[in-house]
């Protein structure tokens, strides 16, 4: 890596000063460090969230659960109470990377990446959750805005995030073999409003599929997609999969998503 | 053997190896620091081929701790010997072998992406990597060749001063009348086959330091040939072989990868030379995936002639290997000539054709890899069995065994004109497919079924070649006066338990506990000899070992009939001590090494083996393959195994059930890919080349050996058991994935599976028709 | 600008105040600085896990973990399994007698992720094990006495 400064800041105000002077924010440092080590990356400061209380906790807040955006991957598994309200979320959170990964990765450093095959923008997206942020609360739908790009201003960090609970909810992932990120990442939510479907690992970045949708809106259960029609056309094509395979499995994995929120 | 104890060989004895290792106390080439010491960052080509116009190293040198910053055109200017090239091998028209110089760092041009052509040493490895971002280095890009069709085209760029990009051809058998029997023959099966590149993902990624010592370097490398580092090290640098020594510790995983020397390892032992201080170079995961030697490579149409009984008549085989830009004297052999040795395998085929050609392109050299050749010409032959069964009607077992070698063709004389000195092909493939549970397999299926899933059966018989033509190995054997049975020898260890194998077979003769014997190994001031490669260490070592622990005892019995003024017949060993039959006269081991004027007793001795061994087998594996994804995973393997006598048991399972996951991950995972257009290397991290994880298998394997065949070419009996494994596994399973598809109703696919299957691929192969 | 600061840890039982560049991996801390080479680098994108070591009973990577995020935590490598008198722990007992290991590069990462998982899952089957293991990888074995090796090791750690 190259050389930078590094601060740990005590509390959200400090931090903040320094992210409007151009720091960078650092969480879990799973996808920053590995691009830093490559020197694909030169931060010049590392400002360490780690100490913010501020971005802690998991806890119940009305209809939802507010999950710190310093929350680890493992943390967010294990929670009994997200376990019961959100399977899905829990059980995506449990297989992000492994175990080592989910040991320091956070929901905060992964959602404000925004990595096209990330997993957790899924589940945003999918549950239609708030973004908290230091300075104003993002919707889902508009948060999320293509290839490791979002709506957050420069120096905003997100403090937690907000989800709202679901009768149902679900992911199921098929891995990319060697990355073992997700090649298509299919998050399922039902509510008493309809279902939502958020696509991830096959495409620029997390989108939600209505046809999808409207046709788990109808009819929940796996065999109401069959005939839905995914469009490859925006779809990835790379060494692992063309676009075609992607279209296929978002299909695949949205019914197998569907079997398990049944379960 | 005498004195079989309770750790001595056939014992599943606790490796000697693994207390030190499992505290972390493993000496890896990495984890010595001397004072003073320096790193080297290379700087490489990001084009696949391009001329080097200039170099400009101003700015490099004047930053933070640098000491050198040295080029490929002022080595060349220097007087720096490339790399040795191929010989041994002709082109087509009789002429040697047409191959580019290989120069340690290139000076004319560079030939692959990755290549090196200037080195920068620092105090800190961030210095050398800032210090060698600053390298500027001019290109003049180049067209390039990477795909065999762009590198055998009328146009195609040359790499080097020959008519075309053919490095050499090898032809054996006939060809006319082969094509005769094709003709008459009542099946006639025809396969095009890639065996896909690879790279050996040893987990310690190369590693080596040079130092000066009291007026010698001492290399000490992550390496399976210690004396052929020695002698490039000496031959390059115009160095005495008094003056160089290289050491090894430990080796973090070899699979061929780390067999002799590669420019790299030059480049560091120039620098310390020249600097006359310690220099340490350890490859990034990067570097390793661009610029190791990978493995396999090769394009094969190979075609099976059979009679309507389904004998086999006639073989042939037209081989298309990628050597890369430039090729190794290994890269070469094993495919024009090693993998050709068992290409016809347990069968009984006596007229071949065959054909093949090493062709030259803009990629990293191909070299050996666990299996080295044998593993595409079993890939050939089992893969063109199932299909000639699927052809004819004729059940594959069936097919197999009548044309299988019978033992009373022992010795068996191969069209290669190698023999075979036993083996019982039927014998060994009926105990697999009995523990395999081969005739209850639709039960299975039906509930695999159940969970939607296609289940397949997959089976390979076959047999390998061990020794990497360098059958003698050399002891020294030393008996010490606290009584500790000490032997030097020249295999190496990288992870295969040779130390522990060894040391039962001292334990065998000397009777002693196995602490009190001691194996040491990795020193080219204690020993030199061929290393470690090809299977060969435990049945050459093995039997030098064998064989000169006996010849020591012999010694030993003779000083002790001085010492105890007895006569030689009249004393009997016995668990570390001679005793005087009928008497209460005796002397221990360590108190005759004591008595002895040089404090030791020992020995020198030399052995070889008559001839390289053939260990076989019969490996069956089950497959479940997902119709709506295509991804397809091993639920089962068994293998019957003939590895002759079997000196640690639990050390040969683990050579072929760790061999086996390199076979599938071949089989499903693996691939090194190259842009056809540009050369770069897609493939060039963990994140695009997929390996196995643990979760690779849900179940374990069911490994077993027949020890009733021992090998008559070594005094052990024993065979080369470590890439045995490797070499049935990528058969077994895609012959599984045939298997699958061909029972619901798509055998007309199984002529297009091509390695790896990953689900992609099968998902789009299964879209046809 | 890569002037170093202090960083104090707890390494397999002893506090320690490490100076280093602030870009210093824990990695680096661990086998430059306090020379405890046991812990191994196999890869550079985080995926090999044969740098894994325990943090607060957690099994991290320590080649994507700077030495500034340990900062006042409990570290365990490899070296600090084996107890005072040499005794293995009863994992690397397993291993050894399971034949959990050929070169032994990954080994090291494989023990303490195992460990790791083992501390915290005290009932463990097959599947769960090579789930856990995910993170680390290993060429020589092929796993299957890995997975004995852990099962082995989880039941001698609950007695």
């Amino acid at each position: 890596m190259y050389a930078f400064t590094y601060e740990r800041p005590a509390s959200l105000g400090q931090a903040l000063s320094l992210l409007a002077a151009g720091g960078q924010a650092f969480a879990g440092g799973q996808t920053l460090l590995a691009s830093m080590k490559q020197r694909l990356l030169s931060p010049e400061q590392l400002v360490d969230l780690s100490a913010l209380s501020e971005l802690q906790g998991i806890r119940q807040s009305g209809d939802s659960w507010m999950v710190g955006a310093f929350t680890r991957h493992q943390e967010v598994a294990e929670h009994a109470g997200l376990r019961a309200a959100l399977p899905g979320l829990a059980a995506l959170a449990a297989g992000i990377g492994d175990r080592q990964v989910r040991a320091m990765g956070t929901l905060g450093g992964s959602v404000a990446n925004n990595d096209p095959a990330a997993c957790y923008p899924s589940a945003v997206l999918a549950l239609g959750a708030t973004v908290h942020t230091d300075r104003r609360q993002i919707a889902a739908d508009d948060f999320f805005q293509g290839m490791y790009t979002t709506a957050l201003e420069p120096g905003e960090v997100i403090t937690a995030i907000a989800f709202p609970k679901a009768l149902r909810s679900a992911y199921a992932k098929f891995k990319q073999p060697a990355s073992r990120f997700a090649l298509a990442g299919v998050f399922v939510a039902q509510t008493a409003a309809g279902v939502r479907v958020a696509v991830t690992g096959a495409g620029n970045g997390v989108f939600r599929h209505a046809g999808l949708e409207a046709a788990l809106s109808k009819s929940f259960t796996p065999e109401a997609v069959a005939d839905v029609v995914i469009d490859a056309s925006e779809l990835n094509a790379d060494l692992h999969a063309s676009a075609d395979y992607r279209a296929h499995l978002i299909k695949v994995q949205t019914q197998r998503a569907v079997q398990q929120a049944l379960a | 053997m005498v004195n079989p104890t309770k750790f001595g060989s056939g014992q599943a004895v606790q490796r000697l190896e693994d207390a030190q290792l499992l505290k972390g106390a493993g000496i890896y080439a990495n984890d010595i620091t001397p004072d003073g010491q320096t790193r080297l960052c290379f700087v490489r080509s990001p084009y696949a081929h391009a001329r080097i116009v200039s170099i400009d190293t101003s700015a490099a040198e004047a930053m933070p701790g640098v000491r050198l910053v040295v080029t490929g055109p002022q080595l060349k200017d220097a007087g720096m010997k490339p790399m040795p090239r191929p010989v041994n091998f002709t082109r087509a028209d009789g002429s040697p072998a047409a191959s580019p110089d290989r120069r340690i760092l290139a000076a004319d041009r560079v030939r692959y992406v990755g290549e090196a052509v200037a080195a920068v040493v620092a105090d800190t490895e961030e210095q050398a990597r800032n210090a060698a971002e600053a390298v500027v280095v001019d290109f003049e890009e180049l067209p390039c060749a990477v795909t065999f069709d762009d590198a055998l085209k009328a146009d195609a760029p040359l790499l080097c001063d020959a008519t075309d990009n053919r490095v050499a051809e090898t032809r054996y058998g006939d060809a006319a009348a082969a094509a005769k029997a094709f003709s008459q023959a009542a099946h006639v099966v025809q396969l095009d086959i890639t065996n896909q590149r690879l790279v050996a993902l040893t987990i310690e990624p190369r590693s080596v330091l040079v130092y000066p010592d009291d007026g010698r370097l001492v290399v000490r490398m992550s390496t399976q040939m210690p004396t052929g580092v020695r002698t490039l090290v000496c031959d390059l640098l115009g160095l005495p072989t008094s003056q160089v020594r290289v050491v090894v510790g430990d080796v973090g995983g070899g699979f061929g990868m780390k067999t002799g020397a590669y420019p790299e390892d030059l480049v560091v032992a120039y620098a310390a030379h020249t600097l006359q201080r310690p220099v340490k170079w350890i490859a990034d995961r990067s570097e390793d995936f661009l610029s190791s030697a990978h493995g396999r490579d090769v394009s094969v149409k190979a075609g099976l002639a059979l009679d309507a009984q389904g004998k086999i008549l006639a073989l042939r085989i037209d081989t298309l290997a990628n050597v890369g830009a430039y090729p190794s004297m290994t890269g070469v052999a094993i495919q024009l000539l090693i993998g050709p040795w068992v290409q016809s395998s347990v069968y009984d085929i006596q007229l071949i054709d065959f054909h093949f050609v090493g062709v030259l392109t803009n990629t990293s050299s191909t070299g050996a890899y666990r299996g080295a050749g044998r593993p595409e010409a079993i890939y050939n032959m089992e893969r063109l069995m199932d299909e000639a069964a699927r052809q004819s009607g004729i059940d594959r077992i069936e097919l197999r065994r009548r044309n299988m070698i019978a033992p009373a063709q022992m010795p068996y004389k191969n069209p290669m004109g190698q023999t075979y000195d036993t083996g019982n092909f039927a014998a060994i493939m009926d105990q697999g497919l009995a523990q395999a549970q081969w005739d209850s397999f639709a039960q299975r299926a039906q509930s695999s079924a159940q969970r939607g899933r296609w289940r397949g059966l997959g089976v390979a018989t076959f047999l390998e070649w061990t020794g990497g033509n360098a059958l003698e190995e050399n002891v020294h054997v030393q008996v010490l006066p606290d009584g500790v049975i000490e032997v030097f020898t020249a295999v190496n260890a990288m992870g295969q338990g040779i130390a522990t194998s060894l040391a039962q077979l001292v334990v065998d003769v000397f009777g002693v506990p196995l602490s009190q014997v001691r194996i040491v190994m990795g020193d080219t001031d204690r020993g030199n000899g061929f290393g470690s490669a090809g299977s060969r260490s435990l049945f050459t070592g093995g039997s030098a070992v064998s064989v000169g622990a006996k010849q020591t005892l012999d010694k030993a019995q003779e000083l002790a009939a001085e010492a105890l003024e007895a006569s030689s017949q009249d004393l009997r060993y016995e668990q570390g001590a001679f005793h005087v039959v009928g008497t209460d006269l005796k002397i221990g081991l360590a108190e005759l090494a004591a008595r002895q004027p040089e404090q030791r007793i020992e020995l020198n001795s030399t052995t070889a083996a008559s001839g390289p061994t053939w260990p076989n087998g019969c490996h069956v594996c089950e497959v479940e393959l997902d119709p709506q994804t295509g991804e397809v995973q091993v639920v089962s393997y068994t293998s019957m195994n003939d590895v002759g006598r079997v000196v640690n048991p639990i050390i040969v399972r683990g050579q072929l059930d760790g061999g086996a996951v390199q076979g599938i991950g071949q089989a499903l995972l693996e691939e090194v890919v190259y842009d056809p257009e540009t050369g770069q290397l897609l493939t060039g991290s963990l994140m695009d080349y997929a390996v196995p994880h643990a979760d690779i298998m849900p179940s374990l394997f069911d490994t077993h050996t027949d020890e009733s065949i021992p090998c008559k070419n070594n005094v052990l009996g024993v065979k080369g058991v470590g890439e045995l494994g490797t070499i049935g596994a990528t058969p077994a399973v895609v012959n599984a994935v045939a298997d699958a598809l061909a029972r619901h109703g798509r055998a007309d696919l199984s002529p297009q599976l091509q390695m790896p299957l990953t689900p992609y691929r099968l998902w789009r192969l299964m879209q046809q028709g | 600008m890569n002037t170093s600061m202090p960083v104090t840890l707890t390494v397999n039982g002893q506090a320690v105040t490490l100076e280093a560049a602030p870009n210093t991996l824990l990695v680096q801390a661990l086998r430059e600085h306090l020379k405890l080479t046991g812990t191994h680098v196999g890869c550079d994108t985080a995926q090999c896990g044969a740098c894994t070591v325990l943090m607060n009973g957690n099994a991290i990577k320590s080649c994507n973990v700077l030495l500034a995020q340990a900062q006042g935590s409990q570290i365990t490598t490899i070296e600090g399994l084996a107890s005072a008198d040499g005794a293995l722990h009863p994992m690397q007992e397993a291993f050894k007698a399971c034949h959990g290991l050929q070169c032994g590069f990954c080994t090291p990462g494989m023990v303490m992720a195992a460990v790791g998982f083992c501390q915290k899952n005290p009932a463990v089957d097959a599947q769960d094990v090579r789930h856990a293991l995910e993170g680390n990888l290993c060429r020589c074995t092929g796993y299957q006495n890995i997975v004995l090796a852990v099962q082995q090791g989880a039941a001698a750690m609950k007695a």
